[in-house]
């Protein structure tokens, strides 16, 4: 499948573009820091280590998502490199998903190293396992590709800065939907609830995907909502991948 | 049956809309012609002609506000003429993490290409293109004649029939140049159909068959090189005289129209008209004058093309 080779080739370019020795020291600092926090910090040491992981790996996926996702497309457009792809036999839709596969090895490997060292930590320091930390750094991944899916997109319509810039307020909003519905103020006002709700269907919902809250309290959460937020996840990710190939399929590439 | 031209374009015209305030700005208007199977084709115009851009549609990079083209090659569906196509960009630029090698191997594997074809490809292409040396480099140090070899190598690298060349010889020293054009011959004389985009007249003038001549989006001539020569050879005939005096030039231009006088240490050289050339050469025998060398003027292609300009605005 050329889909797999340009995955390939992507991965192998952003891996020895050094991203991922900067991925490898930020888990070694992570261990450290943690190790440090949780001696010095209130509250389990385990716990604080735990959180502090989590922390770290949604937002450095987060972070690659965004600053990298930016100019997986752009930048072979504006160099025009994509021209001499582009002229072998391989469609712009493998083309594309092709790209974004290989940035999600990318993705992947880093949510998987920290993740490790976060459970490593997390372990050493005394804390019990629970599959809800498997299912927390599930979804952190799962964050990645929606931001990445986006900023992809935006970058396929608008230049770099408004991209990252749309994609890190959507992400705000996403996350923000929840905390806005609970506001006294909105709930008097069945108007603005409603206008929220509609906002909610175009709007990723990103607070469905974080399950930290539930794991740090020790609050289980029933498999229901995980597999229901996994298939929130995937509706998401389906519609945004359309999106991207129906723009990139039309997109004039001079 | 196999038709003599590899690809055929019609009426393709192309508006670009800059800005909503601007005005659209035309780069091509009913662009119409044929390119040769089995030859050479130059692709001349000054800068801004629409060369790139017309090269872009037909690789469909861009798409054409109307026109048609048609391609003659192995296979109906774009995946199957995309194989049968070598395209090298105008800037060529590439991912500058991967190494000439990677880069080359992607190229293949994305063309259907078997690993160890491409080895023996890339071993054979990299020496010809006399980039061997640097394959194992990031691309990111490369320069920029470095760049076009690596670019070249990827676009032989199929060995497909029909080569589209976005200015293949700038960024090329002189010897660079001498060779990427005996490439350019060899792979005709392999069969392969080629058109490249230049604005250098004499490059075009040496290595071309047919040529194609671009001025502001529209096209001002297309054939055969040869044809363009014989309908514009204006005969005149030069002579080239030794230890030509002061004083027999004066006698001699007032019998003869010399035109384009010129010395050069002990050598004269002029011309005069075609229905002078007899009586011009009886004259410096009768005189015993040491004619050095006489021939036929054959105008360069250039000029042919400032003729044609000129005429045509
Ligand atoms: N994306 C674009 N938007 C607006 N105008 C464009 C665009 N691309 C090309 N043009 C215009 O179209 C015209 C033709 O450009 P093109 O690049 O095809 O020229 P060219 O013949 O390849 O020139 P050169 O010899 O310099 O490479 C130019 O006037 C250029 O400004
Ligand atoms: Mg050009």
């Amino acid at each position: 499948m050329k889909l797999l080779i340009v995955a390939r080739y992507t991965f192998l370019e952003i891996y020895k573009s050094r991203i991922l020795l900067n991925v490898f020291l930020l888990s070694i600092g992570l261990a450290l820091v943690s190790a440090l926090a949780s001696a010095l910090a209130y509250g389990i040491p385990s716990r604080v280590s735990l959180d502090l992981g989590m922390g770290l790996s949604s937002l450095s996926s987060i972070g690659i998502a965004i600053f990298l996702g930016v100019g997986l497309i752009q930048k072979e457009i504006e160099a025009r490199s994509i021209h001499l792809i582009l002229s072998h036999s391989i469609s712009r839709i493998s083309y594309l998903f092709g790209k974004i596969l290989g940035m999600l090895g990318i993705l992947f490997v880093n949510v998987l190293m920290l993740s490790a060292v976060t459970l490593g930590m997390y372990l050493f320091l005394g804390g019990v396992f629970s599959s809800m930390i498997l299912w927390s750094f599930l979804f952190t991944f799962c964050e990645s590709i929606l931001v990445l899916l986006l900023v992809v997109m935006f970058s396929l319509v608008a230049n770099q800065v408004l991209a990252v810039l749309f994609t890190i307020g959507i992400y705000a909003c996403g996350y923000g939907l929840e905390g806005i519905k609970d506001a006294l103020f909105v709930r008097l006002r069945p108007a603005f609830m409603y206008a929220l709700t509609l906002f909610e269907h175009v709007i990723p919902n990103f607070y469905k995907l974080n399950v930290k809250d539930y794991l740090l309290y020790e609050h289980k959460l029933p498999l229901g909502y995980l597999t229901h937020a996994l298939f929130y996840f995937l509706m998401y990710a389906v519609l945004l991948s359309v999106a991207n190939a129906w723009i990139f399929s039309r997109k004039n590439l001079d | 049956m196999m038709k003599n031209e590899i690809i055929e374009i019609s009426n393709i015209s192309k508006v670009f809309r800059t800005d909503f305030y601007k005005k659209p700005f035309s780069a091509l208007e009913n662009v119409t012609f044929s390119v040769a199977r089995g030859q050479i084709t130059g692709f001349l115009g000054a800068n801004g002609a629409g060369k790139t851009t017309l090269i872009k549609i037909i690789m469909k990079f861009i798409a054409a506000n109307s026109g048609h083209i048609a391609y003659h090659l192995r296979g109906d569906s774009w995946r199957e003429i995309c194989l049968s196509i070598g395209y090298l960009p105008e800037r060529p630029y590439f991912h500058p993490h991967l190494t000439g090698r990677e880069f080359l191997e992607y190229m293949g594997r994305l063309n259907e290409m078997k690993m160890s074809a491409i080895v023996e490809q890339v071993k054979n292409l990299s020496v010809r293109l006399r980039i061997d040396h640097a394959l194992d480099r990031k691309i990111k140090s490369y320069s920029k004649g470095m760049l076009q070899r690596l670019g070249m190598t990827a676009c032989l690298l199929h060995d497909p029939e029909f080569l589209i060349l976005d200015e293949p010889l700038s960024g090329l020293d002189p010897l660079g140049r001498k060779e990427f054009k005996n490439i350019l011959i060899e792979e005709r004389a392999r069969g392969k159909s080629i058109f490249f985009s230049s604005h250098i007249v004499p490059d075009v003038e040496e290595v071309c068959q047919q040529v194609i001549f671009l001025e502001k989006g529209g096209v001002l001539y297309q054939g055969a090189i040869d044809e363009l020569i014989v309908q514009n050879l204006k005969p005149n005939f030069w002579f080239v005289l030794n230890d030509f005096d002061e004083t027999s030039i004066v006698d001699m231009q007032q019998k003869f129209a010399l035109m384009n006088l010129s010395h050069k240490e002990k050598l004269t050289s002029f011309e005069v008209l075609p229905d002078q050339k007899e009586h011009c050469l009886k004259y410096i025998l009768d005189k015993n004058y040491s004619l050095h060398a006489f021939g036929q003027v054959r105008p360069r292609l250039e000029e042919i093309f400032y003729k044609i300009k000129e005429e045509h605005f």
